[in-house]
Formats: C-alpha cells, structure tokens, sequence
C-alpha cells in the first residue's frame, strides 16, 4: 500500500434522456415527494443505509450513508441550488467512498412535456478526484447495480 | 475500428469492409472521451444515474397502472 495520495482531477459531463408516458406533473411528484423518491432513489438491497435524509427545496440538503453488502462503505451528499416547479431542478453532489472524497458534480433535470408524455433530460457536470475508484470495486459496484436494473426492469412490466 | 470511428459515425458494412464479413446498416459514433479517463469516469457515473431514471420510470408505470395519484 502507498500511503502518499497522487491528486488528479478529471472533469467531464454527461447527458440522459427519458420520456416518460406519463404527466409531466407525475414526474415531478416522484422526484420531490420523499416517500415516492424513496422508491426508486435508494441504492436497492445491495446496500444498507445507515444515514438517510432528504429536504427539497433550494437550499435543502440529501444525504444517504451507508455500507455495500461486501463492500465498501459510501456516502452521498447533495444541496438543491434552483427549483422551478414543474420545469427545472438543479442540485450539487459528493460522494465518498471509505471516507475519501470521489467527486463533485452538479446536476440539471429539466422536465418537458411531450404530448401527453413527459421528457426528461439530465445533464451531469463533475470533477472526480485522485483516480480513486479501484477497479475491483468498479466491478462489484456495476454487478450489483446491473443486478438491480434487471430486477427493476422486471417488476416494472 | 476506432481510428475509424474517431474520425466520426461509420455504418456496420463501413467498418466491416476492412474485415471482409457482412453486416447490417447501423451507424456507430464513438462516444467523445470514451477511450480516456474522463470516459471512464462517466461511465461509473452515468450508470447509477441510468439505473435510477429506469427505476423512476417503472415506478411511475406502476402508479398510473393502479390509477392512483400521479
């Protein structure tokens, strides 16, 4: 083990897109109601939480903290910095990882309708520190997460 | 392949020809950055973000399903 941190830093950006066919008002309900975010936000089974809080409104903050099964322990913390009802949420995010500080992103959702369906596009902006994602636990991370795609995709039928 | 595709999209047979099989017309465009380390880490970020949105939209199914609140 090297005790001594190289630093690095890595920015880049990313974009989805997803149309819902629902309202665009659905949508923004189950991105601010906490107990609808709660169903699909949380990291799943894979994951014990041991933190979690979550206030929306510009200024509130989110946190989730807690331990992947066989692996490492992770933290999450975000500040929504603009709220426009029904159009546009942006929020600032850190994660950690065994207590050392990953990345900083900021993020964009902006809602659109589309007919009667609802558009989504969400646009990642971040700086990740120090190359610290080992590559094991970037594989036990993308297992478990495409686990869990499955599973979702599955009940959502 | 990718020194083709890092000159911009290239369709199936495109890329092919130089190995002589056949395939159907799809056009593949390299994502920019893929290959270097800020393509990495998108990619270990933008797959938890996928999985949420995906979750999100079978949530949202399941409560328009059952005719609740939406």
């Amino acid at each position: 083990m090297n005790n001594v941190t190289e630093r690095s830093q890595i920015h880049a950006t990313f974009v989805i897109e997803r149309t819902y066919p629902v309202p665009v008002a659905a949508v923004w309900h189950a991105l601010s109601d906490n107990d609808v975010r709660d169903q699909w936000f949380g990291a799943g089974d894979a994951f014990d939480v041991q933190e979690k809080s979550h206030e929306f409104r510009v200024g509130g903050h989110g946190t989730e903290e807690g331990q992947w099964h066989g692996g490492p322990r992770s933290r999450f913390t975000s500040t929504y910095t603009d709220i426009v009802d029904l159009q546009r949420i942006v929020f600032t995010y850190d994660m950690w990882v065994e207590g050392r500080h990953l990345s900083t992103s900021v993020t964009t959702i902006v809602l659109e309708p589309v007919g009667d369906h609802a558009r989504l596009t969400y646009t990642e902006q971040g700086v990740h520190f120090d190359g610290l994602d080992s590559p094991e636990g970037r594989e036990e991370g993308t297992k478990g997460l495409l686990d869990q795609l499955g599973a979702c995709l599955i009940s959502g039928q | 392949m990718v020194e083709r595709l890092s000159r911009g999209p290239a369709s199936v047979s495109e890329l092919a020809r130089p190995f002589d099989v056949a395939g159907r017309i799809r056009t593949f465009q390299l994502a920019p950055g893929a290959l270097d380390p800020a393509g990495e880490w998108i990619s270990r970020q933008r797959l938890p973000a996928e999985r949420r949105l995906d979750r999100l939209g079978a949530v949202l199914s399941r409560t328009t399903t059952k005719g609740g609140k939406a």
